[in-house]
Order: structure tokens, then sequence, then C-alpha cells
């Protein structure tokens, strides 16, 4: 892979340019961009995604000159053509695998509970209710229990999903946050 | 339910899907986001599944495999594993703990089916109390001792999930061990329930079991000789009979049995 061209601040302007001629948008629309790559770089098994990403998001700077007035269409699908050549060349370079991650001990466990104690506390009274209510039972009767709960909350079971996934989002995020602060002690 | 959506995103996250099929899926992550929103959703019910033992083995295996390969997604899987925990915990920090006498009452008078379910756990350890010895000098046995009969009701859930094992206590003459397992919200025709050691050992099998409606819910009966439980821990694992006649699971139950 060829990574001897570095993006200037004059590229990364021209593509944000590019992008969206609003700059907080195009900002938006590049952050957007290039989390999706990385999920793709991710979920084709690749093991430095973010490495990947941004080395599709140089390229895609490098050749804007050239496309920049011909290219039609969605322009994120243009970052999704250059990715799969980017893959391409990562497969040929018979990438080694991460070693498997250290195992949790009992201490980071234990830590990680605080921390997501800490974080319910901090949702609010309804959303925590929600998330108590959604993640308990398993099998059958987890299924039937979203449908009741979703029933009592006058709205589909897909929108319920939805609302649950992004308080998990949240928590998930606030955890992350906390165990950072816990480990800088 | 899940959506549509899903069922064609679940594949791709594992790795099962044709290659011919990925640009379809990816370009569809790009633009779309309502879709990109619906795999992490799937991501986290996937995790879910697969800390629930809920996939299969081939799903098991590429989970591990193709999944679970970035140290982001090993944060997600230990983040799961800590909300599953809480929520457990927290299920059963709202049980009240039940006088014997108030449990039927309370667990009719809740208006939440699961909530029930978790009560039935926290009184228990109360049924488990409900030693029934029986012993009734009218109406000897042949070997003139009258039956004597422990109860328990078990509700649905591992104990290394974060529930605290049920222990049951059994007297020296017991003869019958009766389990009530309160049923999952789900409605099968029939059941088949196999007793597991903490080994795996299969030591009991019920088969053609029928649901029997009783004032706390619905139940599937079990009456076991006492003599084919040790001390141990036991699973009770209850299966559903589908229409083809096929099984799938239903609920595992756990318990103790102390002597």
């Amino acid at each position: 892979m060829n990574k001897e061209w570095s993006l200037t601040q004059e590229n990364f302007d021209a593509l944000l340019l590019w992008l969206d001629p609003n700059r907080e948008q195009a900002g938006q629309r590049y952050e957007k961009i290039r989390l999706r790559l990385i999920k793709i770089f991710t979920c084709r098994r690749c093991f430095e995604p973010e490495d990947l990403a941004d080395e599709t998001i140089n390229r895609v700077a490098k050749r804007l000159r050239d496309i920049a007035d011909e290219f039609e269409g969605d322009r994120a699908l243009y970052f999704y053509g250059v990715a799969s050549k980017v893959y391409l060349e990562y497969l040929r370079k018979k990438p080694t695998p991460l070693p498997p991650p250290p195992r949790q001990d009992s201490n980071e466990i234990e830590l990680e509970y605080r921390c997501l104690e800490r974080c319910m506390e901090r949702l609010t009274s309804d959303n925590r209710q929600l998330v108590l209510q959604y993640y308990q039972d398993e099998k059958r009767a987890k299924i039937d229990h979203r449908k009741r709960l979703a029933e009592s909350l006058g709205i589909a079971l897909n929108a319920l999903r939805i609302r649950a996934h992004r308080i998990r989002l949240t928590l998930l995020e606030c955890v992350q946050q906390c165990l950072q602060e816990q480990q800088a002690w | 339910m899940k959506s549509q959506e899903y069922e064609s995103i679940r594949p791709y996250l594992l790795g099962l899907i044709q290659q011919s099929e990925q640009p379809q899926i990816e370009e569809r992550l790009l633009v779309d986001n309502e879709f990109y929103e619906e795999l992490l959703i799937a991501e986290d019910e996937l995790i879910d599944e697969y800390l629930a033992g809920e996939l299969s083995l081939l799903e098991r295996r590429n989970f591990e495999e193709h999944f679970l390969i970035t140290p982001e997604r090993e944060q997600k899987v230990r983040f799961g594993r800590a909300l599953k925990k809480y929520t457990a915990d927290k299920a059963r920090q709202r049980v009240p703990t039940p006088q014997w006498w108030s449990y039927p009452a309370a667990f009719l008078s809740s208006r939440n089916a699961i909530a029930s379910l978790a009560l039935g756990a926290a009184a228990l350890v109360l049924v488990v109390g409900l030693w029934l010895a029986v012993k009734n000098p009218s109406q000897p046995t042949p070997g003139g001792l009258a039956p004597a009969i422990v109860t328990a009701v078990l509700t649905p859930g591992m104990a290394r999930e974060g529930g605290e094992i049920t222990r049951i206590s059994i007297p020296p003459d017991t003869n019958t061990i009766q389990l009530r397992l309160a049923l999952p919200p789900g409605d099968y025709e029939k059941y088949r329930a196999a007793i597991l050691t903490s080994q795996g050992t299969n030591v009991w099998t019920g088969t053609n079991l029928q649901p029997e409606r009783l004032a706390e819910g619905k139940f599937i009966v079990l009456n076991l000789p006492a003599n084919i439980l040790r001390r141990d821990d036991y699973q009770a694992k209850l299966s559903g009979q589908l229409a083809n006649s096929g099984f799938e699971d239903a609920a595992t139950y756990t318990f103790r049995i102390s002597r």
C-alpha cells in the first residue's frame, strides 16, 4: 500500500468542500463516512480497520482534483469504490491476526459493573425502567415480554428496539468514559 | 420479532453471506442512516444472544472467529455481560421477600407476568420450606410409612447469570420431590423435561408433559423419586414440542439439593 502521500490541510479542506459547501455539515459527513468505512473493514474481518479507513480517505483526497468536477451521485459511494481496492491490497499483504485481548480480571469486571451502576443512575427514570425491562429474560420469554412492553408504551416493537439501542449506546459511552477516569486515578 | 433488515444484516455480521452480496449491503451502510443504525442494533442483539447461549454452533463459531476481532467489539461484549448481570440483579432486588402466606396473593395481584415470575423466584425459598411431610396415620402406605413430599417452585434462569441458585433441602424420609416449573410466556401443547447433574449426566427424563394451571399460574409439574437426587447442583431443561413434532428449548431452571 502506498502510504507515502500524506493528507495536507489544503487537501483536507478541499475534501470537506467536495463533501458539502457548509463546513460544519461537511465535517459531520466526513465523520459519518469514516465511521462507516471502519465498520465495513471490521465486518470484512480486517484487523486494523481505522488505518484502512484513513488510507481510503487519503486516496480519495489525493484524486480529488481529477474527479471532483466529473463525479455524480452520492459521494460516499466513491469512497466505497476506493475502499474496495484498499481492501484487496490489504488481503495481498496477508495480515497477521492481532493477539487475543487479555481476559478481564475480577477487579476489572467489578469496576465496569460499578461504572454501569453509576451510569444507570444518570439516566432518566423512564429510560432506566425501559433498560431494566427490555433487557430482562431470554428466548421466548424475552420476545413476549418485549411485545408487551412495546404495547404498554404504545409504540411498535421496532421503535422499541431503536429506543433501547440508543439508550444502550449512551450507557456504553458513559461506561467507557467512567472506566477511563477510574484508570487515570 | 426482528425487523426484516435484521435478517440480511445478521449473516453479514457473522461472515455468512456470499461475497457477491457484500456490495449491496455495504453501499447501503454508507448512504442509508437507518440501515446503518439497524446494523448497530443487530450487533447488540447478536452479542446478547451470544452471551445467553442462544446462537447455533455455526453462528457461535463465526461470532468468535469473524465477529469478535476488534477491541471495540470485545468492549461491547464485556459491556453486554455487565448489563446482563445488572438487569438480572435489579430484577431480583425488585422482588420483595415475601412471607410465605403472602406469596399466592402477591403472585396473583401482580399485573406484570414477568414480575410475577420474579416474585416466584423469591418465593421459592419459601415454597422449598413447604415440606409436606404427609404422615397420615389413617392412610398408611404399604410400607407402613406415609409418603413425604418436598415441593419447590422453580422459575426459569441460570444461576451463572447472576441469580442465586435455588436451594432445596431434603429431609431424610422424603419419598418424592415435586418440582413445579413456572412456565415462561409462550405456548406449547406438550413439553419434555430432563434433569441433569452438575456434570451433565441425565438422571431423569419426562415426556408428553402438559401444563397445569395452578392458582399461581401455569406450571409443568414433575414428581421425581427423591432417591435419584443426591447432594449436587442440577439443571431442569424444559423443551417445547413444535408443530412438526420437533422440540426447541423453552426454559432452563437451576437448583441445588442439600440433605
